[in-house]
């Protein structure tokens, strides 16, 4: 298994170095250009999703790498969030073209110190995780991902049966530095397959079949003996969170694994011609299993299965008009989980979220300057219930984005860019039903809390700058810059003391240095 | 060639919308009953029903209720969730109120008490659990405090500075002479299947060999491991009203380096984890009869031994995790303690010749009571205790060697003496010391 990840990270590296190996200085700049296009960033980035899009919506030659470090702190977030968090990322993609094929690839290292994060010893990349441990001690955690992605495009049959092929393969490595010490290791590796075939001259078809396959390993220990002898404090208490209710405390055979296994399937549909610009209809269903045992040398003892079922309806719209360019992104999601407790041979937990969003970013490239009018709607509705616990919360949100971005290259090819970004989450409304008689240690400060979070409203903003230059004849390199700022209106009461309430607000900034060539 | 690719694309699309769920949740809170009742029929018809307090632990969450019943001694939770639970019942009568309504006299309340331990609430509705209320002795002698748990194994004195106190709870001066302290022993898990077990997975001590077919084994005695008792000849050892008697393993200093049998020192590295015992009142010394004793089991020649009746592995070594029950009493009447019987476990296989036996204590003996558990449900063994002596269990909730106790709540005070909380109920009667004190109150 590990000479098969690393084949396929060595091909992957080769063809990501071979895509960014072209070096013209007027490519740099026209990829830098490129980036300041919010309307053609938003068709690169829509392609990314699947190998059947990258002829049609990428350009031929587009290479970047970023290093960048972000910091947030702020008590405005999730309970099981982090209050202080630092991020390094450095990441490099491009496309090229192999001959007739079309080749993208990515790859990113994110290293990430987040400062009291309490009952999450998990990854971040499982929102509706319904199994994991916890404890209400605050955390540091540092966690270390490595993701590689490869996309690949080929037209045969005369140009009519494109066919493709992509690859994402995740590692990461999660652990706290403090007691109780979760150390949780993962990785994901989906692969995807796609067939598409040319109607006519402007529309197109095409399916995908997706498969991959994923684990998690958990483990909680402490290193201070005197701790692992019992609880001396409470709060070092580890739990096992096993839906959305109140947990067990759980100090003995502190270990858990996740196999995880997903396939799907896809559709597309893609229509274009020169009056309506370019019309990119897709969907994607994905069906996962997830499989929580216990396992030692004598026995796996399974505790309980997830079953999570995905779909996405996705319509994007792409029209140059001369050479501005509007983009209308229409997008439906859909995740619905239920469990399995073998204790019980019954379905205990649901999880379902929604959202419906629309996008549209208008781009107008006059004079050496592009002006990005951006305007967002996203409604997202979220809902848990815990079977075992009695507990039923719903929160149904609209968020709205404005925004507003300017950007200009002189004739020296000087390049800068500001934008400004308007931002507010409206709730709509909500349910509330928490069994009194179970009110615990997690309840109050992770089901309240979060309840609590998710019906206020907020409003906030972001800033962003970006400055850059062509350098040594190839490169075109900058800084950018932006700070974000939540702020949260009253809290809803519903009836509950709430222990431990969301803060008030949250900042974050970022800086990177971009490189495009 | 178009109409195959269209058919296909339907058929995709329809086949990826199929989904695995419902809206609900398989699995519900459900409607649960408990219907409390006299054990005893006579007492049942002129004692009151109404507002006997309920309380209901969840032992995975450890989130409590307490309810109290209707006039028919029954309530019923609409919502409670399947889980494992520890259930108990109390009611505490007036003296006034139990003499009018018996006719029977007595001086002070009078408990009754019910529970049922690790109770199993299952997935489906309408449950019901039946509890029968019984009174315990609240005797003269309490037992006050045990620190079981020890202190840190590595900075700590480890098992070495565990004691056990008992108080004197009456108004007046009581002797302690010939007063017996005994760890109660049972199962120490719910799986053994080579021993004959009760419905409540306790040893079926009624299989015992030997064991008279005329007498209520299970119920009507204790089987004790450890059992001590304070010398005397009758009142060479008063204890004062609101006074204790402290028991050490080893009467000595342990927050002070000391020189072991051995002639080692022995050093508790971290002395604010451990305690000085110097001062108990007794102490238990094993090494006169043991072939190979304890280092740490020195003798201090200014704290009178505890005379030993039988024991258990090289001292008075208490289950750091809390896995016994304790208790103390007195004989009656012309009983000689020393010629009890003494039965074998109950096991399927008849025992060996040499196997241990265990002395027979008839429960009327008994003053005091004091059921131990581990801290983690997980961990938790059969109850060896029953209602009429301690209704439910206590622990400290730091587990072994955390340097904690269990110590009895201080009910009221009169004129400076402390009354302590005694309803046979263990889990209402104790709270714990973050470290332990010997003669300390909470």
């Amino acid at each position: 298994m590990k000479n098969f990840i690393l084949y396929i990270f060595l091909i992957s590296s080769s063809l990501s170095a071979f895509a960014q190996r072209r070096d013209m200085l007027n490519q740099s700049i026209t990829n830098k250009l490129f980036s300041a296009d919010s309307a053609s960033v938003s068709a690169y980035e829509f392609a990314k999703s699947s190998p059947f899009y990258i002829k049609r919506l990428m350009p031929t030659n587009y290479n970047s790498l970023k290093i960048g470090q972000n910091f947030e702190k702020g008590n405005l977030m999730k309970a099981q969030d982090a209050s202080t968090l630092k991020s390094t990322t450095l990441s490099t993609e491009g496309i090229s073209q192999l001959g007739s094929i079309s080749i993208w690839g990515q790859f990113s290292y994110n290293r990430i110190v987040e400062d009291s994060t309490s009952f999450s010893h998990q990854t971040r990349n499982n929102l509706a995780n319904p199994y994991y441990f916890g404890s209400p001690k605050n955390l540091s955690y540092q966690r270390t991902l490595y993701n590689l992605k490869t996309l690949a495009s080929k037209n045969i049959l005369k140009n009519n049966l494109p066919i493709g092929l992509g690859a994402d393969y995740r590692i990461g490595n999660h652990y706290s530095t403090n007691d109780p010490r979760g150390q949780v290791n993962d990785f994901q590796f989906n692969l995807i397959g796609t067939i598409g075939y040319n109607v006519t001259k402007e529309l197109m078809i095409g399916a995908a079949y997706r498969y991959g396959y994923g684990l998690e390993k958990v483990n909680v220990a402490y290193k201070n003996s005197s701790l692992s002898q019992g609880y001396v404090i409470p709060e070092y208490n580890n739990y096992l969170i096993n839906g959305y209710g109140e947990p067990e405390q759980y100090n003995t055979d502190r270990t858990v694994q996740s196999n995880q296994t997903r396939d799907g399937l896809d559709a597309y549909l893609t229509y274009e011609n020169a009056t309506l610009g370019s019309f990119n209809f897709s969907y994607q269903t994905s069906k996962e299993k997830q499989k929580f045992d216990y396992r030692t040398s004598l026995a796996i003892t399974k505790y309980i299965n997830f079953n999570l079922v995905s779909e996405n309806y996705r319509l994007f719209w792409l029209k140059k008009i001369s050479s501005n360019s509007l983009k209308v992104d229409i997008n439906y999601k859909s995740n619905t989980g239920d469990n399995y407790i073998n204790v019980y041979l019954a379905n205990s937990y649901l999880y379902k979220n929604k959202s419906l969003g629309v996008q549209g970013h208008y781009s107008i490239i006059k004079n050496q300057f592009t002006h990005n009018i951006g305007l967002g709607l996203k409604k997202y509705q979220e809902r848990r219930q815990d079977g075992i616990a009695g507990n039923d919360i719903r929160f149904n949100q609209l968020n709205y984005s404005l925004s507003y971005g300017i950007n200009h290259q002189n004739k020296n090819n000087h390049n800068w860019g500001v934008s400004l970004t308007g931002l507010y989450n409206q709730c709509l409304d909500s349910d509330f039903s928490v069994l009194l008689a179970n009110e615990g240690v997690f309840t109050r400060n992770v089901i309240y809390y979060d309840y609590a979070y998710n019906t206020t409203s907020k409003f906030g903003g972001n800033l962003t700058a970006d400055y850059s230059i062509p350098m040594f004849k190839q490169i075109h390199a900058g800084i950018k810059a932006g700070v974000n700022y939540w702020r949260r209106d009253d809290l809803k009461d519903f009836g509950r003391v709430l222990t431990n309430a969301p803060g008030k607000d949250r900042f974050s900034s970022n800086i990177s240095l971009n490189l495009y060539f | 060639m178009k109409k195959l690719y269209t058919l296909l694309f339907i058929a995709f699309a329809l086949a990826s919308c199929k989904k695995y769920q419902g809206n609900i949740t398989e699995i519900h809170p459900v409607r649960y009953q408990v219907i409390t009742s006299y054990a005893s029929d006579n007492l049942g018809k002129v004692l009151p029903k109404a507002r006997i307090e309920l309380t209901i632990t969840n032992i995975k969450t450890n989130v409590s209720q307490k309810y109290l019943t209707k006039s028919d001694g029954t309530f019923t939770i609409d919502s409670i969730s399947p889980g494992v639970y520890d259930i108990s019942a109390s009611i505490k009568i007036p003296a006034s109120d139990y003499t009018a309504l018996t006719g029977e006299t007595v001086t002070k309340e009078v408990v009754f008490n019910a529970s049922e331990k690790a109770k199993i609430i299952t997935v489906q509705d309408n449950q019901i659990t039946a509890l029968k209320l019984i009174s315990g002795t609240t005797g003269p002698w309490v037992i006050k405090q045990i620190y079981y748990a020890g202190s840190n194994t590595t900075t700590g004195a480890s098992f070495r500075d565990q004691f056990i106190e008992i108080y004197n709870n009456t108004d007046s001066v009581l002797y302690a002479d010939s007063l017996y302290i005994a760890e109660a022993i049972g199962l120490q898990n719910f799986t053994a299947s080579n021993v004959y077990r009760q419905s409540n997975s306790q040893y079926d001590w009624s299989k015992s060999q030997a064991m008279p077919s005329d007498i209520d084994a299970n119920n009507g005695y204790i089987y004790t491991r450890a059992l001590l008792m304070i010398p005397g000849t009758g009142k060479q050892h008063p204890v004062k009203a609101g006074e204790s008697i402290v028991l050490a393993q080893t009467a000595l200093n342990h927050k002070s380096p000391f020189t072991g049998t051995d002639g080692k020192t022995i050093t508790a590295r971290d002395p604010s984890l451990t305690i000085d015992l110097s001062g108990a009142d007794f102490e238990a010394y094993y090494a006169p009869f043991l072939p190979k004793p304890l280092a740490s089991d020195v003798d201090n020649p200014s704290v009178p031994n505890v005379e030993v009746l039988s024991y258990n592995g090289t001292d008075f070594i208490l289950d750091n995790p809390g896995r016994m029950g304790y208790v103390i009493f007195k004989n009656k009447g012309q009983a000689d303690i020393k010629t009890l019987p003494q039965y074998p476990f109950p096991t399927i296989a008849p025992p060996s010749a040499n196997s241990d036996k265990y002395y027979q204590i008839p429960i009327n003996f008994i003053i005091d009571g004091v059921e131990i558990q581990p801290n983690t449900a997980s961990a938790r063994v059969p109850k060896k205790l029953g209602a009429s002596l301690d209704a439910l269990y206590t622990y400290v909730p730091n587990g072994a060697y955390s340097s904690q106790s269990v110590i009895r709540k201080t009910e009221t005070t009169i004129n400076g003496r402390k009354i302590l909380k005694d309803t046979n109920n263990s889990a209402e009667d104790f709270d714990f010391l973050p470290i332990a004190i010997p003669r300390g109150f909470k």
